[in-house]
């Protein structure tokens, strides 16, 4: 187990998030823009269309600027944000997949060396030359696309993998195919609403804006009509029974995730068919806006996604607090709860605090409440708020609010709802001896009186 | 933190293959990626220099180094991702004790870099902000620095405890930097800046030396640049390389080992800046390809010397044969590397002249190879994943 990093103000899962959902807004931009702007350049040639060059110019500029470079960055921004919150979860995915990232990084070589080709080489090859540069932009991208797929329904659906150990079998797992194909069919609504956004920003009367504004309109609502019906006709479907459980608890999936995805797709949608039915009416500002609402509703579907496997990061593999729970782990791997349980966390873990200083605990004679802040700083910090270091605007499910909210105020009551909390779906059993549990109640008794001072009384925790 | 520990913080799941393979791609994919972010550095640093200067050339130059430092910017995040691959698989508990205790800069590492690379663009864009310009060096190198406190943390497993602990009581923030060295930073990051910088303008004045449109005078005077930034590199290389040996160097019991390699590559670079020429710029490049690999395989050295104090023997990591993706990884390089290089070619042809110029016919015959070689992908890899849907079932 490593050390755990909370967060700076801002809980480290909301960093994950906010870096996760910029990176999928430009990534699938990136993809499905590179076959649209293929499909462009060939009309170009083909009917002799030699002025919308300049929509192709346009879109690359921002692609080569933003989509690419700043796609690829905050793809390794996912990354180092996950790495920084949730170590030994990314530590699963690189020991199975780190061929498969490595293949996907001769994509991103690609995809960034090629954008950069494909703008600068504009007039100064062959017309043929520079649409077999696009489709290589095209075919690469959607290798990228290709590959990650596998790797993102991995952690909720490692299927096989959890007998076989098998990198192949977590690749191509249960939920592989439909979000592959959704996730396809969805990007070219993204793409659509970005080509409005560059196509907007031509004159007005410039043909290519006439032209490639309902083109893009119907590309789109095709993805957008396609990719919906992907998602929930199959996508949805094949996922096993927990995570339909939880699509139905609101404490897990809370009713605004719902409403962020309905937004962004009939915001979508409505600027889609405007496209279509008036495109006159569409500007560069309102594409601009349609991709912030369609931000707004990517982030709650990932959101939705990522809580889908809750309590685990990779499900029936590793709790979100790191912890092996799986009984026949693949490879001979041990579940890891048991023995934390038997023998003490504070005994197993090198990072769970200074052997002998000042926050040792009781086993050094000191300071319970200080071992117990590092007991649920452990188990508890990956989804929630646990101390005033990432209390910023609420924080994440803060505990102390959680807490207060239940009527748990005092050690002895939350003790025992410790003890009870392996009961949700969404949470694991507490680990730890019998005494650290009550370490971890005194600690949350500290953190709920400092966060709610009118709770303190005479005699009690502060 | 004691060697069981330190053995027991690896992933139960092992490496997919032996640890000696990730070691060799680690090492080789670093030279690729340092090469361009020391070149980005160097770029930029010289291309605000000629900014705030009037001469002709200088203001020429500076044009020059600024659409390299963008381009290079881009190619050293791109090439940085695979290093960061490698070292998560056989040195784990390092990297990750590492991005764990300082987490706020790990987190910040790419919004930083990303910050930067958008101001260079403006700054490329519009060529006459140089304030951007100064911001988006400050960012890159805020970056740097965090890349190096991250990978020289781990070099210190004895202290990790404590920096993470500080009296016994952990810090969760993330917001203080541990375990670095100011010697090395520099070295490898100015030092080499200056001479990735050399070697570029080399590469530059080599390439349009048959261009009619671009002056000889101008060529001469990079050259005369380039020939300055490889003095100034080795230089700094050498004399901070010394203290780097002589600080972290002697605490790990490696002061030699780096003196003799920084040395080497200063007097080396020192003396061929006498003699170096854009006619022979393949050479500079290589000779400074085999530079970067001597350092980085210091490095690697310091790293396996440092870890293996404590008991982690690297080429001792666990490890499982993964042949699934083995086999995913040599598919997807066999379909890549020819496209990569097909792509070379067009951009290497399409400047040759100032109007642009296709490629010969043999490249666009390679280059529809490429193409059907990406196809070709496609199709292993919807028969693989059949394969495995079949078998599953």
């Amino acid at each position: 187990m490593y050390p755990v990093w909370e967060g700076y103000l801002i809980h480290s899962a909301i960093v994950v998030a906010i870096i996760a959902v910029a990176h999928v807004l430009f990534s699938h931009v990136t993809v499905a823009a590179t076959w649209f702007n293929w499909w462009v350049e060939r009309k170009a040639l083909l009917e002799n269309k030699p002025y919308l060059q300049d929509y192709l110019k346009a879109s690359a500029l921002r692609l080569l600027m933003l989509a690419y470079t700043l796609g690829a960055m905050f793809g390794v921004g996912i990354w180092f944000s996950v790495t920084a919150s949730n170590p030994r979860g990314i530590s699963t995915l690189i020991h199975n997949f780190v061929f498969y990232w490595a293949a996907e990084w001769f994509w991103f070589i690609i995809d960034v060396f090629g954008i950069a080709v494909y703008y600068y080489t504009f007039g100064r090859v062959t017309p043929k030359t520079h649409a077999r540069i696009g489709l290589i932009l095209a075919l690469a991208a959607s290798g990228t696309l290709a590959i990650i797929v596998g790797i993102l329904g991995f952690k909720l659906t490692p299927g096989a993998w959890l007998q076989t150990g098998l990198s192949l079998d977590g690749f191509y797992n249960p939920s592989f195919w439909p979000m592959l194909f959704a996730r396809f069919a969805l990007m070219f609504a993204l793409t659509a609403l970005y080509a409005l956004l560059v196509a907007g920003s031509l004159p007005k009367d410039h043909p290519a804006r006439q032209e490639v504004i309902p083109l893009a309109g119907k590309v789109g609502l095709v993805g957008l009509l396609l990719g919906s019906a992907l998602v929930v006709f199959w996508y949805v479907p094949s996922l096993h029974e927990h995570a339909k459980t939880l699509l139905r608890i609101p404490q897990a999936i809370q009713p605004v995730f719902y409403i962020k995805m309905a937004a962004g797709v009939i915001a979508s949608g409505l600027v889609l068919i405007t496209a279509i039915l008036s495109p006159k009416r569409v500007s560069a500002p309102l594409g601009y806006l349609a991709l912030a609402l369609a931000f707004l509703g990517l982030f709650g579907a990932e959101r939705t996604r990522e809580v889908l496997r809750k309590p685990d990061v990779i499900y029936g593999y590793m709790g979100s607090n790191q912890i092996i729970f799986a009984e026949k782990a693949p490879r001979g791997i041990k579940a890891e709860a048991p023995r934390l349980n038997e023998e003490g966390v504070l005994q197993r873990l090198p990072f769970a605090v200074a052997p002998g200083a000042k926050g040792a605990g009781p086993t050094s004679g000191q300071d319970p409440v200080e071992a117990g802040r590092v007991l649920v700083t452990l188990q508890c910090s990956s989804c929630h708020t646990v101390s005033k270091n990432t209390a910023f605007l609420g924080g994440l499910r803060p505990l102390p609010a959680l807490l207060k909210r239940r009527g748990m105020t005092d050690a002895p009551a939350i003790r025992a709802y410790l003890e009870a909390i392996g009961g949700f779906p969404y949470m694991h059993p507490t680990v730890g001896t019998s005494e650290e549990k009550e370490y971890m109640a005194m600690y949350l008794e500290r953190l709920v009186k400092e966060f709610f001072p009118e709770l303190r009384t005479e005699g009690g925790a502060k | 933190m004691n060697p069981e520990a330190l053995l027991s913080m690896r992933d139960p799941l092992g490496a997919p293959i032996h640890p000696l393979p990730i070691q060799i791609l680690l090492v080789v994919t670093y030279v690729l990626h340092i090469f361009f972010v020391t070149a980005a550095i160097g770029s930029l640093a010289v291309g605000l220099y000629g900014l705030s200067r009037s001469e002709e050339n200088w203001k020429r130059l500076a044009q020059v180094a600024v659409r390299l430092a963008t381009q290079a910017t881009g190619l050293g995040i791109t090439m940085g991702i695979a290093p960061l691959l490698f070292v998560q698989v056989i040195y784990d508990p390092a990297w990750y004790t590492a991005t764990t205790v300082m987490g706020l800069w790990t987190t910040l590492f790419i919004p930083a870099v990303a910050l930067g690379y958008l101001f260079l663009y403006i700054l490329y864009l519009r060529g006459n902000i140089v304030g951007v310009g100064y911001v988006s060096l400050l960012l890159l190198l805020l970056a740097g620095w965090i890349m190096h406190n991250l990978s020289s943390f781990g070099l210190y497993p004895s202290r990790w405890v404590e920096w993470y602990a500080p009296g016994g009581v952990p810090d969760t923030r993330g917001v203080a930097f541990h375990g670095y060295n100011l010697p090395r930073f520099g070295a490898l990051l100015f030092g080499q800046a200056a001479l990735s910088l050399g070697v570029m303008l080399f590469l530059f004045a080599w390439y349009f030396r048959r261009r009619e449109d671009v002056p000889q005078a101008f060529l001469a005077f990079v050259e005369s640049q380039a020939r300055g930034a490889l003095r100034l590199g080795s230089i700094l290389f050498g004399l901070l390389g010394a203290v780097w040996a002589f600080s972290q160097g002697a605490e790990l019991g490696m002061a030699l080992p780096v003196l003799i390699v920084t040395l080497a590559v200063a007097a080396t670079f020192f003396l061929h800046s006498q003699k170096a020429s854009s006619e022979r710029a393949l050479s500079t490049l290589g000779l400074y390809g085999l530079a970067l690999l001597v350092v980085g395989i210091l490095r690697e050295g310091m790293r396996t010397a440092a870890l293996g104090r404590m008991g982690y023997g690297v080429l001792q990591y666990p490890f499982v044969w993964d042949w699934g993706s083995i086999l995913f990884f040599v598919a997807t390089a066999l379909a890549a590397v020819p496209v990569i290089v097909y792509l070379a070619q067009v951009i290497y042809a399409s400047g040759l002249k100032k109007e642009g110029a296709d490629p010969a016919p043999s490249v666009e015959r390679f280059g529809d190879l490429g193409v059907r070689l990406l196809v070709g992908w496609f199709i292993f890899y919807f028969a693989l994943g059949l394969y495995v849907l079949a078998r599953t079932f």
